[in-house]
């Protein structure tokens, strides 16, 4: 079970920007988000900035990226930076 | 007159002491070189101040300026600036602000103010198209900022000072409506020469060269500026505040004076928890699309919302995770007219201070009971109030700390800490005004904020650090706001960090032929660079009001000139390379246990700054360079 956070505009989008999800890698976490989040498209999610523990998923395997139990993954919209 | 379109032709000269007025000669010719707005007040005042002149001395001289897009409708350009010596780092400091004195100056016929000398009794000013009147401010002397702006003419454009200024606050700022030019200490320059307040006024415009092109071309460019992630939505939407959860994320949001780059309780003073619980309405600078500011509800008032620097000194550098108090703390500050960063700042020190048992103060991180009346302590320079209002550089040479007195050149950090942003680290380091985060290049943009770039290597980081240096100066100057320059970065890269291409831009930015490249375009004659860039509107746009020819090649070596001037007055004011400095803390010891690399390599990027730059050992610029930049003969 991992718990995910909401950031930026998705945490507008969302009712609850904190959610448990039992997934075994990234693209089946946000497969599941989009279920529960309608809001959330697949689409979308897959151009979010996602930290497992912290780290960008782009530093470790991209949406394949292992999820253990009690991992931290934290979801902000591509665009909060500025 | 000018025969450059963009500007009113005219630089006024006031001398509070004998209360006369005259012309100050600035030709076309300069108008070319140094555009407006800071490059040319580091102009007016290195002909102007003689390097020995310290920030109290009456031969100091206070520089408004606005730049030639100023007051023509472009988007986002009713910024200005204010230059003068800073009490708080002892050298030549610029502050920008988005009130709209600059717009009314021009209005009024002028481009650009010069104030000099010293008043023996408190006043304020009034320049309208036909004359300048000094008034007697006997009256306003002692009134917090807002009570000053109310009691003035209220279609006048302001500046003021709050008691923070008239008490000589090392750290106290200038303000035209809610708008700060907050750092180095400007305000407490304008309250020792007695003048509480300036209007402007008047209804004259500039000579457009090309009106209709111009009119054309402003309306793509604020239509770019709304179809852009970062100004069309992220800004908007969330102001500078949104950024506090990503910089959580990225290990650079400054937490206990800057021993931490994160904060557990991030979540309760962030851009999303101030706009769902506290945001009424975005709010903005005159002339602008972009509407950056927050106008928030605290008890049953419509205030000015913080911004970033502030939730972040405020917040997680001082341990404090109650967001009505910084909201409040804010508007006191505001009020008090003292800047936010260097006020949080140095209360952080003090903090840290005490806890190492250095300075028994009775100020501890996480305690915020005591914060309001030390604002005011500081203000009014009471009990240890009167030691704050030094600034940390002083009380670290008075008690000790100095690895972790997070100044540079005297003046406090911004919010990002720079171990887990190392190109931001070194731009703290080398920038002209001190440690503030755009002077330094703000290269935070591409480490992490916009981009994703390697934040612990340190190729390329001297040679983007010197391209955005440059291109924010000459922007600047211009009178256009840096955040504009956020479009600069390819929307389908911010809007997709997980692409093929973004992750390939990210890794491309810090290789060595990224590095050969950006260090071409650094050192390249301006000939051979004689594009115009459509990522950077403001070429075209300062070519179709001034008439001018404009290219990247001749705007970012106006940057450049800039850039060099500033430095060589410093240099003349005894600046050398020691004083590009950080302390230890972000130097020498690792931010991350599991981040060997998250330190600042100080002395390895200097080196290669200065190579790049053509300054010598000691960060002098090297004749050849000035030369060729006509600094010299
Ligand atoms: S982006 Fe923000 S700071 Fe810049 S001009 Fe617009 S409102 Fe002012």
């Amino acid at each position: 079970m991992a718990k995910v956070k909401l950031f930026g505009i998705y945490s507008i989008k969302v009712g609850k920007n904190e959610l448990i999800i039992k997934a075994k890698n990234i693209e089946e976490l946000l497969i599941k988000l989009s279920e529960i989040e309608p809001n959330l498209t697949m689409e979308e999610l897959k151009r979010s900035l996602i930290f497992v523990n912290n780290r960008n998923i782009t530093e470790l395997s991209m949406f394949k990226t292992k999820i253990d139990h009690n991992d931290n993954i934290s979801i902000l919209s591509p665009i909060a930076g500025g | 007159m000018a025969k450059c379109g963009g500007y009113m032709g005219k630089v006024l000269v006031v001398d509070v002491k004998n209360r006369t007025t005259s012309l100050y000669p600035w030709s076309d010719a300069d108008r070319e070189d140094y555009l407006g707005g800071k490059i040319m007040a580091a102009k007016i005042i290195r002909d102007n101040v003689n390097p020995n002149v310290k920030a109290f001395d009456e031969e100091n001289i206070i520089v408004v300026s606005t730049g030639p897009l100023t007051g023509t409708n472009a988007p986002a350009s009713s910024r200005f600036n204010i230059s003068t010596i800073s009490p708080l780092t002892g050298l030549l400091t610029s502050s920008n602000c988005g009130g709209n004195f600059g717009l009314s100056l021009k209005r009024a016929g002028y481009d650009a103010l010069i104030i000099k000398d010293k008043s023996e009794s408190p006043i304020w000013i009034e320049i309208t198209e036909e004359k300048v009147l000094f008034h007697d401010a006997k009256d306003l002397w002692g009134k917090k900022v807002s009570m000053t702006q109310e009691a003035l003419d209220s279609k006048a454009g302001k500046i003021v000072i709050g008691p923070a200024g008239e008490n000589l606050v090392k750290y106290a700022s200038i303000f035209s409506g809610e708008r700060a030019a907050g750092r180095g200490g400007i305000g407490a320059v304008m309250g020792n020469k007695k003048i509480k307040a300036i209007t402007a006024k008047g209804n004259l415009r500039p000579k457009i060269a090309e009106p209709e092109k111009t009119k054309e071309f402003y309306k793509k460019w604020i239509g770019s500026l709304r179809d852009h992630p970062l100004t069309g939505e992220q800004l908007p939407k969330f102001g500078t505040a949104g950024l506090i959860s990503l910089m959580q994320h990225r290990n650079i949001l400054a937490t206990k004076n800057f021993k931490y780059g994160q904060y557990q309780d991030f979540q309760k003073i962030s851009g999303e928890r101030l706009r769902k619980d506290f945001l009424i309405r975005n709010k903005g600078c005159v002339t602008c699309p972009i509407q950056c500011g927050r106008q928030v509800e605290i008890g049953s008032r419509v205030v000015k919302g913080p911004e970033l620097e502030t939730l972040g000194l405020l917040g997680p550098n001082l341990l404090n995770n109650d967001l009505e108090l910084i909201l409040r703390w804010n508007l006191e500050l505001d009020e008090l007219g003292m800047d936010t960063i260097s006020t949080g700042g140095t209360i952080a020190f003090a903090m840290e201070l005490n806890e190492k048992g250095l300075w028994e103060n009775n100020i501890e991180f996480g305690k915020t009971e005591n914060i309001s009346e030390i604002f005011e302590d500081i203000a009014y320079r009471k009990g240890i109030g009167n030691q704050l209002a030094e600034g940390t550089r002083y009380l670290s040479e008075k008690y000790g700390g100095i690895e972790f007195a997070m100044h540079s050149k005297g003046m406090e950090l911004s919010a990002y800490e720079p171990r887990s942003a190392i190109g931001q680290g070194l731009g703290y380091a080398v920038s002209n005004r001190g440690g503030c985060h755009l002077n330094a290049g703000y290269l935070v943009l591409f480490e992490g904020l916009g981009l994703s770039i390697d934040p612990y290597s340190t190729k390329a980081k001297a040679e983007l650090t010197i391209m955005t240096q440059n291109i924010m100066e000459a922007t600047s100057s211009a009178g256009n706001c840096l955040f504009t320059l956020y479009a600069m970065l390819p929307k389908n890269l911010i809007r997709n960090p997980n692409s093929k291409v973004t992750r390939f831009t990210n890794k491309l930015l810090t290789t060595s032929l990224a590095a050969s490249i950006i260090r071409f375009i650094n050192k390249a004659d301006e000939k051979l660079l004689p594009i115009k860039l459509s990522q950077i509107p403001q070429i075209k746009a300062i070519e179709l009001v001034t008439g001018m020819k404009m290219t990247i090649g001749k705007l970012k070596n106006i940057g450049d000139r800039g850039y060099n001037l500033e430095r060589m007055y410093n240099v003349e004011r005894g600046v050398r390379a020691k004083d590009d400095f950080l302390p230890d803390r972000l130097t020498k010891v690792t931010q991350r246990e599991d981040e060997p690399n998250s330190y600042v390599p100080l002395d390895e990027l200097k080196e290669k700054y200065y190579e790049i730059r053509q300054w010598d050992q000691n960060g002098i610029p090297k004749k050849t360079k000035l030369r060729k930049l006509k600094l010299i003969e």
